[in-house]
């Protein structure tokens, strides 16, 4: 089948982020009335697309020859004088995952919002922004060309301010989304810099251009070739500007402050797009970019860089994590870690284990977030876990998906994919040539990730209820179950694909084939790092475990935690003051030199106005004035000067018979003497 | 001839008297002398018969009627017909002299020969021609004498007393 | 001298004396007195004009003097009614007292 879908597959790639784009536009015409038929819409474009997705990820399965499966077309999108901006569609195995990853993904969070959003006004423009994300998300990943990436990007972007700001009439809401975007736009304003440098020195932003491409040998090799400001080479200067574009859409320190925020939006979308996709498309931008990234080795400065910053943000957002008490908080600190995590498996050089990693965590953290959905929405709107408590036996079914999980994100060994993947990930950072910097700081990342989810699951689901409100919550229906069952499937059966014994999906993305082999184990340092991470999961849940299980039954007492650690508690929980260095250092000043700036528009530009207004008045006036005295007055009076003569003469008209006479007489003598002249 | 000369002068008295006197009875009277003066000049130019119709119309019915309604309405004010003269007497000078000057000086320079041979006015001959060359006239001035009349009437009837 | 001349020098000035009349009289019926005298003098020149002029079969001048008389009679009665009708009103043949049309 897979031969005689091949020729088709170019235009079939195409349908695959057009149909939601469709789907999209259709809603946009939709009243808010006809809710039910957009959601009806979405779900079909995205379905169709999954099984596109499905089909043509099957066709990467099969190598053409050497290297992965790779499928790149270029069309011309327009010409400026003599050079001409292509675009095109890209199809390997990495790109194959994602799409089918994304599609999967957001099907069941599509069939989960038909419930959790059911009451909602504006249910169609939900389904219809959630629509354009998809498409816009699809074709980040199909693109052939940065440009196309880029703009696909921006998309993605304006879906998720959407999204954030969705209840708009929450002040909070609005400020979330318009902090998201314009916080992702410095990252951008990085992107595109970082883009155009590199049209400039190549000539091209095509990825794959049969052999002319971005990312093959003659652009690498003439990207090394040049240096530039600060002896970097090309390449590297490009690439640090595209990880700071990265950094921004995936949250990593210092641009992370929005994504804690996004929590305002509703659940579906912090599970779909904040976990899985969009800041997981900045990570696949970094994939797929990846060759400019290590043009030069192993140890350019663009990788190094990556794996500092993923490291530190790992260990800064688990470290925030475990002093935060709203549960889609936890939740949003716990991405920022996770995606440190992947940083540093790209710049360690472990792509397969980031993109594995990428995939498995999209599968359990929109699990997490959708039953942390459910949760809220049974305990009728309450966020804070201090406020909850035994919720394992009301919420049964809900609690056994967030179990699945948990597990999986804290790394339980063996039977979840969470295991496999940091492992993965602990594997490529150990084993890099740079340091052992990354290693330290994603081991205690990793440690704390477990305390931090204990914590979480004890306060919610263990002990007794604290409050009032979670005494009887209600479970969700089908519709919002099912899909949390076929995640935690997903979130346990990907393990079978990444493990050493069978590293198919990391043989997959290199066009090569997979075998078993049983002593994977054997090979040096593999035994001692799956025993550090067993040593790591015992260890975080111990803990977590040992502080929280009998956590006393007053929402209002203090962590039990808080007491130990004292003032650094404090700093935890506002985490670590980022957003009050911002508004000090950035906000503060823009917002001074914005009221500064207002009032020489009020000194300057208004009296200006005014004085021209005055201006335009005065000959308004004086117009109107020689109108009224000159044209006007003079008309009138020529006509009483007429009036006045008509009057005087006038008088000639005596009434008395004999003056008529004798003006009468006068005439016919002149008429005589006319007579007699002529 | 002789005629001529003897009556002009009488006729152009009498024409100032009419013109000239404050008393209107005067006047008016003057002026039946005036007219019967220049029926006799008619008469003493060959023209009888307009000369007698001249008596009959103009002396014994026009100055008549005028004398009528002088004694009709009675005009109260002779005393200051002579009183108010002056003030309109230069303008009608000042209208008249000038026609005058324009007549007089008309004759004197267009005066044509005259036969001297003395016609008699033939009465036939006008009543023939009254009745078919002027035929239409005549009618006309029959209608015009009636409408005359039919006004006078209405004129001099009372108004009606309305309710 | 010319008889002819005399006849119309006559005349002439009867005609300027009605006109004087017309003119300057303050009493309505006395103004009709100086239109009478000018259409005397009219017909005094058609008369002379027939007396010393050639030969008319057509009898021009008499016709004329004849309807002259005629239509001066009808104007006399038609004046003098109007003037009653008017001093019925104002109780006055002065005319200057009625000049109400004036401007």
């Amino acid at each position: 089948m897979a031969d005689a879908l091949q020729p088709h597959l170019p235009a079939l790639l195409w349908w695959i982020p057009l149909l939601p784009l469709l789907a999209a536009a259709a809603i946009a015409f939709l009243p808010d009335a006809r809710g039910r038929l957009a959601s009806k819409l979405a779900l079909g474009a995205l379905g169709v697309s999954c099984i596109l997705a499905l089909l043509a990820a099957n066709c990467t399965l099969s190598p053409s020859g050497e290297g992965a499966f790779r499928l790149a077309t270029a069309t011309t999108w327009f010409t400026f004088g003599e050079s001409a901006l292509k675009v095109g569609v890209l199809l390997d195995p990495m790109s194959a995952a994602m799409i089918a990853m994304v599609t999967f993904v957001a099907l069941w969070i599509f069939i989960y919002s038909t419930a959790y959003m059911a009451e909602e006004k504006r249910f169609g423009r939900f389904f219809g922004f959630l629509s354009l994300f998809c498409g816009a998300m699809l074709m980040v990943l199909l693109a052939n060309s940065l440009l196309l990436l880029f703009i696909a990007w921006e998309l993605v972007g304006l879906a998720s301010y959407l999204l954030i700001g969705f209840y708009f009439e929450k002040p909070s809401a609005a400020a979330a989304a318009q902090k998201a975007f314009i916080t992702t736009r410095v990252g951008d304003m990085a992107f595109f810099l970082g883009m155009i440098w590199l049209y400039r020195q190549t000539g091209t932003l095509l990825f794959y251009d049969g052999g002319n491409g971005l990312l093959e040998s003659g652009a690498l090799a003439s990207l090394a070739g040049t240096t530039t400001i600060g002896g970097l080479t090309v390449s590297a200067a490009a690439a640090l500007l595209l990880l700071v574009g990265a950094m921004g859409k995936s949250g990593q320190v210092p641009l992370h402050t929005w994504l804690p925020d996004a929590m305002e939006g509703p659940t579906p979308v912090s599970a779909l797009i904040h976990a899985a996709t969009m800041v997981a498309a900045a990570l696949f931008m970094v994939a797929r970019t990846h060759p400019i990234f290590s043009n030069g080795g192993d140890l350019t400065i663009p990788l190094t860089a990556t794996a500092w910053v993923g490291g530190i943000t790992a260990l800064y957002a688990a470290c925030v994590a475990v002093a935060q008490y709203d549960f889609k908080r936890i939740l949003a600190y716990s991405t920022i870690s996770q995606l440190g995590f992947m940083m540093v498996a790209l710049g360690t050089g472990g792509v397969g284990a980031a993109m594995f990693h990428l995939i498995a965590h999209a599968f359990f953290k929109a699990l997490l977030f959708l039953s942390a959905g459910s949760v809220i929405h049974g305990c009728h709107g309450e966020q804070d876990i201090r406020n909850m408590g035994g919720l394992s036996k009301p919420l049964r079914r809900t609690f056994l998906a967030y179990a699945i999980g948990m597990m999986a994100l804290s790394g339980f060994p063996f039977l979840f994919s969470g295991f496999w993947s940091k492992e993965a990930i602990l594997h490529s950072a150990q084993i890099w040539p740079g340091g052992m910097g990354p290693f330290a700081l994603a081991v205690a990342a990793a440690l704390l990730t477990a305390f931090y989810m204990t914590r979480q699951a004890l306060l919610v689901f263990f002990g007794k209820p604290r409050q009032p409100g979670v005494e009887h919550p209600h479970e969700s229906p089908a519709v919002m179950l099912v899909p949390l069952y076929v995640l935690a499937a997903g979130a346990v059966l990907l393990s079978l694909i990444a493990t050493p014994f069978w590293p198919w999906f990391e043989k997959w993305l290199h066009g090569e084939v997979a075998h078993f082999h049983g002593g994977a184990l054997g090979e040096h340092g593999a035994v001692g790092l799956l025993i550090l991470s067993l040593v790591l999961v015992s260890v975080g849940v111990g803990l977590g475990w040992l502080l929280y299980r009998r956590v006393s039954n007053d929402s209002r007492a203090r962590d039990p935690l808080s007491g130990k650690l004292g003032p650094v508690w404090g700093f935890l929980e506002r985490a670590m003051g980022f957003d009050a260095l911002y508004q000090k250092c950035i906000i503060g000043p823009l917002a001074v030199l914005a009221s500064l700036i207002d009032a020489l528009e009020l000194g300057i530009l208004v009296p200006i106005m005014a004085a021209g207004e005055s201006v335009l008045k005065a000959f308004g006036r004086l117009t109107g004035a020689s109108d009224e005295r000159g044209i006007n007055a003079g008309f009138d009076g020529a006509c009483r000067g007429l009036k006045r003569r008509a009057a005087d003469a006038s008088h000639s008209q005596s009434g008395r018979i004999q003056a008529y006479l004798r003006t009468i007489g006068l005439g016919i003598t002149a008429l005589l003497l006319l007579y007699f002249c002529l | 001839m002789i005629a001529l000369l003897i009556l002009s002068p009488l006729i152009l008295l009498a024409a100032l008297g009419a013109v000239w006197k404050a008393r209107p009875v005067h006047a008016a009277l003057l002026l039946a002398l005036t007219l019967s003066l220049g029926g006799a000049l008619y008469i003493a130019l060959g023209a009888g018969f307009l000369g007698l119709v001249q008596f009959m119309v103009y002396v014994g019915a026009v100055a008549v009627l005028i004398v009528f309604s002088l004694l009709i309405t009675r005009p109260r004010d002779e005393v200051e017909e002579i009183a108010r003269r002056p003030k309109s007497l230069l303008p009608g000078l000042l209208c008249t002299l000038p026609l005058l000057a324009v007549l007089l000086y008309a004759v004197g320079r267009n005066v044509p020969e005259t036969t001297t041979e003395a016609v008699e006015l033939p009465i036939k001959r006008i009543g023939e021609l009254l009745f078919t060359t002027h035929a239409p006239a005549v009618l006309a001035i029959a209608i015009l004498l009636t409408a005359v009349l039919l006004g006078a009437a209405l004129f001099a009837r009372e108004p009606s007393k309305k309710p | 001298m010319n008889p002819l001349a005399v006849l119309l020098t006559l005349s002439s000035v009867l005609f300027a004396l009605g006109l004087f009349a017309v003119l300057t009289r303050r009493n309505a019926i006395l103004v009709l007195v100086g239109i009478e005298l000018m259409l005397n003098a009219a017909n005094l020149n058609f008369i002379g004009f027939w007396r010393f002029g050639p030969p008319d079969p057509q009898l021009t001048g008499p016709m004329f003097v004849l309807f002259g008389i005629a239509i001066a009679a009808a104007e006399a009665a038609v004046g003098l009614a109007i003037i009653l009708m008017v001093f019925r009103h104002t109780r006055s043949t002065n005319l200057n007292s009625s000049d109400s049309l004036h401007g």
